[in-house]
């Protein structure tokens, strides 16, 4: 594809995945670009969450809480 | 059903053999899994060899645990050796397992005998299980991932099977099939040897008829593990030893706002008497809301997308036609989306991580309560729930009260709580503190004494043929 190519968002995902070797018959361009769609969507709303929350470090999640803090800590 | 707490004692007391157990759990999967379909192979030359060897070790007065002698089943997303892992695909192949996955290396050294390897939704991700049915009603669906251990548990087949659990998988079909399961904090329980579905929300854990059980094989299961960099090296408390503490003295936050609505009026109900139940034993039941929890579901398959798809690239690539299609476009999905779309989920899991962490906080929780899910066993073929004027897809129903302990890592047990207005049993949910499954099991076994809903069963079950004085309906 040159630069001067212009394509539907259904022509760019049948040549993203052509690029990652899915262009298979049962993997359906169309398809597939309603779906991201609506994950994309589905992303955006996360920022609301995330909205006036700086930054958060996506790679310091711990499922361990901070073994000081009192207040959380096990009562029992 | 014979719980793994009367099996230890029945095979203490010379009153019953780990053959004579394992030949009934045998003689049960032969006479219902035709109805079922909860295994997807069974083993039973390596029981009976196994269950030999530990009535072997019970006579030469070895004791290797609350397992040894137990029959159980494994979910087949984990190696067994000698048998293949299919992961409830056509496109997993044939050979049998070189070697157990450290969790079954755990049970075998524990003395339990492994029966056989329980179906699985294919590759562990999603809540149909087909062609498993709920021993409850054979029309419904036993929920999933782990819907064969989950029904092999209720029917009586095995008292405990393993299941994984990435949004849900162990919990769902644990209150959707009337069994206690619990995802224990993540890092809890060994991944090793284990097919991934999301790596980094991954958790394996058991299935029992009771929650003493359930604490009997988490004893078991959890640990460190050198070939699982995820495998924490916390000691493993005995938490048996806790159950029958009461809940006196406890805060139990009783949780309300999202993620729970919409939701079936009769769960809503039975979560409400539960909340009372244990306030009547004495907890401090405390009202909490934690906002955050509306976004779960984006966060969860904003993570779960990108990992599946990566982790399944190559059968993506190869072997597209073999992946049922809702499956294949979460996994296509998750390989074309613009990284910025999983760091941006990482981010929310972390924010709401954090929420539930103050929310523990700020009330001095020691355990939170949720109803395990906002709807009950949804008959086979149904795509969508109808709350009232909404509709929302089944899976996501069962997901969004489940998953945002995934996302966090907190521990979270379900157990049997009632049954709506169709017989069909309900779950509540009791999460804890990180590592802190003791609190969990304990909360969980008060509620069992004082709920009266354990000794029903479903209309599918071995009633004998697990047990030692009971009739055999199997001959």
């Amino acid at each position: 594809m040159s630069d001067g190519d212009v394509l539907d968002p259904v022509g760019l995902v049948a040549a993203r995945l052509r690029d990652l070797g899915l262009d298979d018959e049962v993997i359906d361009p169309a398809e597939t670009q309603a779906d991201l769609a609506g994950r994309i969507e589905q992303s955006a709303s996360l920022d609301a969450l995330l909205s006036g929350r700086g930054d958060p470090d996506p790679t310091a999640f711990d499922p361990n809480w901070p073994s000081d803090d009192a207040d959380g800590a096990p009562r029992t | 059903m014979t719980t793994i707490p009367e099996a230890a004692a029945d095979l203490r007391a010379g009153r019953t053999t780990s053959r004579r157990l394992t030949e009934a759990s045998l003689a049960a999967a032969a006479a219902l899994d035709g109805d079922l379909s909860a295994f997807v192979v069974v083993d039973a030359e390596g029981a009976l060899e196994a269950a030999d060897a530990a009535d072997a070790a019970i006579a030469a007065g070895r004791d290797l645990g609350p397992l040894m002698g137990v029959p159980v089943g494994i979910k087949d997303i984990v190696d067994v050796a000698g048998l293949p892992t299919r992961c409830g695909s056509p496109a997993y192949p044939a050979t049998p397992a070189e070697s157990d996955a450290t969790l079954v290396r755990r049970l075998r050294d524990g003395g339990a005998v492994v029966v056989g390897k329980t179906t699985t939704h294919e590759l562990a991700c999603g809540v149909y299980s087909e062609p498993v049915s709920n021993p409850w009603d054979l029309g419904r669906i036993p929920g999933g991932s782990s819907g064969g251990s989950a029904a092999a548990v209720a029917a009586g087949i095995v008292p405990m099977a393993v299941g994984s659990d990435t949004g849900g998988s162990i919990r769902i079909p644990a209150s959707l099939c009337g069994t206690v399961g619990i995802k224990a904090t993540y890092g809890r329980v060994s991944r090793a040897g284990v097919a991934a579905l999301a790596w980094s929300l991954d958790h394996l854990g058991p299935l029992t008829a009771t929650v003493e059980g359930c604490a009997a094989a988490l004893e078991v299961l959890a640990g460190p593990d050198p070939l699982d960099p995820s495998a924490s090296d916390r000691p493993v408390p005995q938490y048996s030893r806790s159950l029958d503490r009461g809940v006196d003295g406890l805060r139990i936050g009783v949780l309300s706002g999202p993620p729970l609505d919409p939701m079936q009026p009769d769960l809503a109900e039975a979560f409400a008497g539960s909340a009372d139940l244990l306030g009547g034993q004495g907890a401090a039941m405390v009202g909490v809301e934690v906002p955050e929890l509306e976004h779960g579901l984006a966060a969860e398959f904003g993570i779960v997308a990108p990992e599946a798809g990566e982790y399944h690239r190559e059968l993506l690539r190869n072997r597209p036609e073999t992946i049922d299609p809702s499956i294949r476009a979460l996994l296509v999905a998750g390989v074309m989306l613009a990284p910025e779309h999983y760091f941006k989920a990482l981010q929310a899991r972390r924010v709401i991580a954090e929420a539930l962490r103050d929310a523990f906080a700020a009330n001095r929780l020691d355990a939170l309560l949720t109803p395990t899910l906002p709807a009950t066993a949804a008959p086979k073929g149904t795509d969508d729930f109808r709350f009232g004027e909404s509709v929302e897809p089944v899976v996501l129903a069962y997901v969004r009260t489940t998953g945002p302990f995934n996302l966090s890592g907190l521990p979270a047990l379900s157990v049997p709580a009632g049954f709506d207005r169709d017989g069909l049993p309900v779950g509540l949910q009791i999460a804890a503190a990180p590592f802190d499954e003791e609190t969990a099991l304990r909360v969980g076994a008060c509620f069992e004494s004082v709920a009266g809903v354990s000794g029903r069963r479903p209309p599918t079950h071995a009633l004998g043929t697990v047990g030692t004085d009971e009739p055999d309906p199997a001959g």
